[in-house]
């Protein structure tokens, strides 16, 4: 009877877990505006659920892998999204949401190992993450990623029936990762350096295992053909273009990124540990703290169970060799600490380990502290994605798109509407750096792209010009256009250029 | 950052789209509306026979201001404090008057910071609300007669806010009201189209003629500004006769 009633508590205690992650993910999913990756991510998801398309071809150069777009694909086709003007921000973002719940499902699978208690807290840590919470809501590849690299550490500290089995399905995993993003090589060096170190430091035991490596070919061998069935399914788009495997390899080589990412060494870990003031107190420290705590606990004496300490300091080195390789690369973004931080959750959630057999004031502090931190990242977590989702001082909010350009589209409709008579077609684009805004002239057919300023635009009724142009462009369009300014981007204006005639009609309208 | 290969698509214009389109540009509009968007926060001389509203301006920002991002000025860019006429007798009347907002809970400052007198732009001197269309609304206690409204939302930085929008009432639920300036041009805010021009942020401020209209409360409304989604008020103030 007792068995029964805790195993209710723990079904209730999960539960309400993932009921906190779904509220966090999901709550107005919709309200933020789509950000530039978002916009250009729904372009690739778009030319494969396009039936008039019919082609998908993995671009080395300018893209990240091919397993983002095809989830959002299978999403877009289930709720009959499939084409570019249909497909909505709902949709796609339902991947990343969905990746950010298996995220916090995943310390599931240690339960056995470290006990009820620990992977419930690491769960809910995982849960209530501001970054994570923010990114699970953000259709690009960082969740995904960061749900398969722990699945992946978690996996290898699984007990399986069969090693070889084991060994293929974190091999499968890893490819689904090498399918998610190249940077996943990152965190197979991160990982790889971890592990040396406990080798190292466990080195009589690592000399019976090299010394027994024959036993292991086969577990090696399940683990490469894993990987490589997982990755070589989507990057060939489903054995339809063998090409795509070899642009796989050579996306390491050619891959390029844009300029104006450059941030000093310290930007992550002031980012996410120490305290900015900025409407409110941003910072995940605490957090970071208990992680420490749980590090720590791995070097005290009393430790009985090597296994488990060395599990524990193997997340904890390869937390660090992963904020140590994304902090040297001086291309830096906010959501490239998804999978480092989620390390780093995980430790603190372990941090409680053996919570159980403490004794009552222990168990009381410990229960009291874990929940304020639970508290202060579930508030920062709800600022992070509700009224702070695009301000300034929200860490996380990077480059936004800002929501008057999202009522452009509102607005070029209503005109429609307006003058039905009259097209807004042809639409000129003048610049550069100009997604999302495709995303928000979807409805359109005709739109024209220029780098620069072109006389054809003057035979647009509506033109956006791109700051860099907009000199020219306003030579050009002062007699026929009125200028509207509009913004882009934070800090990145955009001049809206409404043909005389039109805007005469619209403003005269009742 | 990626781009897809579909952002580099060739200049592409459909001539079917155009034929269509440039027959579409020979109808005759009798209207000629946007004249007034190209001028229409031109202000008149104000009560003819009153004396010049005078008000202190705040220092020009220089250091520690965001460098400009190069933002065209739509509305001709405010060189000095216009000249313009008010009744003799005629005072502040927001100054230390109440202030309330559509955000209960601003991010940065209290509503009482737009009728302080204080014009400066650095925190500690301006209310900030939250992203999305927000107003303030400032209680004259009494209604009196309004001249004129100046309002700074923040000259730190040069940039335009969007759909701003000056209303006076009698009632503070503005069920009814009277429409002072209003440029939301595309009526995304939803409260009627306005065809006064969008204009950059400076010390001087932006002067409403409000045409001795009788009213008690002022309400201003913005929704975010060119540089991010927030909607900030350093000072209002509301010229008119107390009664």
């Amino acid at each position: 009877m007792e068995i029964c009633a805790s195993k209710v508590w723990l079904i209730l205690c999960w539960a309400c877990v993932l009921s906190l992650a779904t509220m966090l993910r999901i709550d107005n999913l919709e309200k933020r505006a789509f950000h530039f990756d978002e916009a250009t991510g729904a372009r690739i998801t778009e030319i494969r659920v396009n039936p008039k398309r019919n082609y998908y071809q993995f671009n080395p150069v300018h893209n990240h892998g091919p397993l983002l777009s095809s989830a959002a694909a299978t999403v877009c086709r289930i709720k009959d999204e499939s084409s570019w003007q249909r497909m909505t921000k709902h949709s796609l973002r339902l991947v990343p949401v969905i990746s950010g719940m298996l995220l916090v499902a995943v310390p599931f699978l240690w339960r056995k190992r470290f006990g009820d208690i620990p992977v419930l807290a690491a769960a809910v840590l995982l849960a209530t993450s501001p970054l994570l919470a923010y990114y699970s809501r953000m259709f690009i590849h960082e969740m995904m990623l960061a749900m398969l690299g722990l699945l992946a550490v978690i996996l290898f500290f699984v007990r399986f029936k069969s090693r070889i089995f084991k060994f293929g399905t974190i091999g499968f995993v890893i490819g689904l990762m090498f399918a998610t993003k190249e940077t996943f090589a990152i965190s197979i060096i991160a990982w790889s350096a971890a592990a040396g170190i406990i080798a190292l430091c466990n080195w009589r035991a690592s000399m019976a295992l090299l010394i027994d490596w024959k036993s292991y070919r086969i577990s090696v061998a399940s683990f490469v053909v894993g990987g490589t069935l997982s990755a070589g399914w989507f990057y060939s788009d489903g054995l339809t273009n063998l090409g795509g495997v070899w642009d796989a390899v050579k996306t390491f080589f050619v891959y390029k990124t844009t300029a104006g990412h450059d941030k000093p060494f310290g930007y992550y870990f002031n980012m996410m540990i120490v305290p900015t003031k900025g409407g409110i107190w941003w910072h995940e420290g605490f957090v970071f703290l208990l992680a420490v705590v749980s590090v720590g606990r791995s070097f005290l004496p009393s430790t009985k169970n090597a296994i488990l300490e060395n599990t524990v300091r193997f997340v904890a080195y390869s937390a660090v060799f992963h904020l140590l390789i994304y902090s040297m690369i001086s291309y830096k973004t906010p959501w490239l600490m998804c999978l480092p931080w989620a390390h780093v959750c995980l430790l603190a959630g372990l941090s409680v380990r053996g919570v159980t057999s403490w004794k009552m004031p222990a168990q009381a502090i410990a229960i009291l502290l874990l929940g304020g931190v639970i508290f202060q990242q579930h508030r920062l977590a709800k600022f992070a994605t509700g009224r702070f989702e695009t301000d300034p001082r929200n860490p996380y909010a990077y480059t936004p798109t800002s929501r008057n350009i999202e009522s452009a589209r509102e607005w070029l409709a209503q005109m429609s509407e307006v003058m039905p008579t009259r097209s807004l077609e042809p639409i000129g684009v003048v610049g550069s750096e100009y997604w999302p805004l495709p995303w928000y002239l979807r409805d359109y057919q005709a739109i024209g792209y220029w780098r620069d300023a072109d006389p054809a635009i003057k035979q647009c009724p509506v033109v956006f010009a791109m700051m860099e142009t907009e000199d020219e462009v306003s030579v050009l369009l002062k007699d026929s256009h009125v200028a509207l300014t509009r913004t882009l981007r934070r800090n990145v204006p955009v001049m809206m250029y409404l043909r005389k005639d039109h805007w005469n009609k619209w403003m005269t309208a009742e | 950052m990626k781009l897809t290969n579909t952002s580099n698509i060739p200049a592409l214009v459909l001539s079917a789209a155009t034929a269509l389109i440039l027959g579409a540009c020979n109808d005759k509009e009798t209207t000629d509306a946007s004249s007034s968007a190209s001028g229409s926060n031109a202000l008149g001389i104000g009560t003819a026979g009153g004396v010049e509203l005078k008000t202190e301006l705040p220092k020009e920002v220089i250091e520690g201001s965001p460098k400009p991002k190069g933002i065209k000025n739509l509305a001709p860019e405010t060189k000095k404090f216009p000249k313009f006429l008010v009744p003799e007798g005629t005072v502040n009347l927001a100054q230390g008057k109440k202030v309330s907002a559509s955000d209960d809970y601003p991010i940065l400052g209290e509503p009482e910071l737009i009728t302080d007198g204080e014009k400066e732009t650095g925190e500690g001197y301006f209310l900030e609300l939250i992203e999305g269309t927000q107003w303030v609304q400032i209680d004259l206690e009494k209604s009196c007669p309004i001249y004129a409204i100046v309002m700074w939302h923040f000259h730190g930085q040069k940039r335009a806010y969007h759909d701003i929008i000056v209303q006076v009432s009698d009632d503070p639920e503005f069920k009814e009201s009277v429409t002072l300036f209003n440029n939301d041009y595309d009526n995304s805010s939803k409260l009627g189209k306005g065809n006064n021009q969008p204009y950059i942020e400076s010390r001087f401020g932006q002067l409403v003629d409000a045409k001795g209209t009788q009213a008690r409360y002022v309400r201003l409304y913005s929704n975010g500004n060119s540089a991010n989604e927030m909607n900030h008020y350093i000072e209002v103030e509301v010229f008119g006769k107390p009664e």
